[in-house]
């Protein structure tokens, strides 16, 4: 089950059964708890995320409004699902809006990508070399962003 | 909106579900306090007398393309600043839990021991009235719609075998080249996309050896799930994209499972 919202009370039919080797009480903590390692740009950049978390409204003493924890976890996913370790974790800095801007300046490359909310992410990315600007709309679909950053990592 | 239940879909009469869970996120209500329990709790009394909190389920999102297609993951790490609980009022004859909380609506069918499987367009009218009193809740209290961002719709069935050698005789996923198989689980996912060919969702399924608690029997839990973007952010979205992931995960189901299978489950067409 990867989604932990289907939950088995007592006095569900299902919970007469437990997956191979388990006890009840281990398989609902698997439910909630169990996860993979989290990736390398995760990991390096969680004290970062745990950080912008925290931030009170003001932060940037112009009025900045605390991270918002959906746009946060989104841009956690994401990351999770770009890591890759031929390439640094990318700078994750904090918007006075309450969004995040996660950016990478490497190999004559300027890649940035604002994440406004869950699903809805403007990017930018400038090819030092030949001067050419490109600017995309994404949403669920990272296609894109994945082969901006096999241009960025193949220019190594 | 798609027909509640399409003439080409399978039906079958005792299939081996036990548990139905439909589910909503929205964008989070930024007011949402520990006072809100007890609005929740009135709205709806007159069906839902128990209740207990838990931790809330993470913010999730379906994303595409990256170098990972497993699911995603639940990163504790990242806890927002209060935790607000999720909140769980059950009915009083066991088969229906709602599951409430700042960012999330989700109602579970669970099968008991006597109950009958109502099926799907016999559950969602009941997700639709209890979304809607919920939304009228934070209409009034908050003066905020619900934006949803992500739904989700999963089956869970178990199927019973007197030993897990027999699972291939229900499921076309077991292999029944195994003479003493002990254990057992498998998962794959799929991507769907919507009209205009964009992928907005993933329909997950995954395969787990099972037993009874007393021992005497072994099964397999076969759960298959739908999660994604509905087409905009209204509760109409929210509904047509259930009835579209009901749509796949039925022919899902079917496409898995044995002509025995069938034929023991009650297929009627």
């Amino acid at each position: 089950m990867t989604q932990s919202s289907a939950v088995f009370s007592a006095r569900s039919a299902a919970s007469k059964f437990l997956p191979a080797n388990q006890t009840s009480e281990a398989f609902v903590l698997e439910r909630l708890i169990a996860r993979n390692p989290s990736s390398d740009w995760v990991s390096e950049l969680e004290t970062r995320f745990r950080d912008f978390n925290n931030l009170a409204a003001g932060w940037d003493g112009y009025g900045g409004q605390p991270i918002d924890f959906h746009c946060a976890r989104f841009t956690e996913q994401v990351l999770e699902q770009l890591s890759r370790s031929d390439l640094p974790a990318p700078s994750l800095v904090p918007l006075s809006n309450g969004t995040l801007q996660f950016e990478w300046h490497l190999n004559d490359f300027d890649l940035e990508v604002e994440v406004h909310g869950p699903l809805e992410m403007s990017c930018y990315r400038n090819d030092l070399l030949s001067g050419e600007e490109e600017e995309r709309l994404l949403r669920a679909d990272l296609l894109h962003l994945r082969k901006w950053l096999n241009d960025m990592a193949a220019r190594n | 909106m798609p027909a509640l239940r399409p003439d080409y879909l399978p039906k079958y009469s005792q299939p081996p579900l036990v548990e139905v869970v439909l589910g909503v996120q929205f964008e989070k209500i930024r007011d949402w306090s520990s006072l809100d329990a007890g609005g929740v709790r009135e709205t709806f009394s007159s069906e839902f007398q128990g209740y207990e909190e838990h931790p809330p389920l993470e913010p999730r999102f379906e994303t595409f393309g990256g170098l990972r297609p497993a699911p995603p993951k639940l990163q504790l790490k990242l806890a927002p600043p209060v935790i607000k609980p999720r909140l769980w009022l059950t009915s009083a004859d066991g088969t229906h839990l709602l599951q409430i909380q700042h960012d999330r609506f989700v109602l579970n069918w669970r099968r008991t021991s006597d109950a009958m499987y109502p099926h799907f367009e016999g559950i969602l009218p009941y997700f639709e009235r209890y979304l809607a009193s919920f939304e009228k809740y934070t209409s009034e209290r908050f003066g905020q719609k619900l934006a949803m961002t992500q739904c989700d719709l999963t089956y869970v069935n178990i199927i019973e075998t007197n030993s897990l050698s027999e699972g291939s005789k229900y499921l076309k996923l077991i292999p029944n080249m195994i003479d003493e198989l002990e254990s057992l689980k498998s998962t794959y996912s799929t991507v769907i996309e919507n009209a205009e060919g964009e992928k907005h969702a993933r329909l997950r399924t995954e395969v787990t050896s099972v037993f009874f608690e007393d021992g005497e029997k072994s099964g397999f839990q076969l759960d298959l799930s739908v999660m994604g973007a509905p087409e905009d952010e209204k509760t109409e979205a929210a509904i047509k994209f259930l009835c579209e992931a009901r749509e796949k995960i039925v022919i899902e189901f079917e496409k898995l499972t044995t002509p025995f299978a069938e034929e023991s489950w009650g297929k009627v067409k």
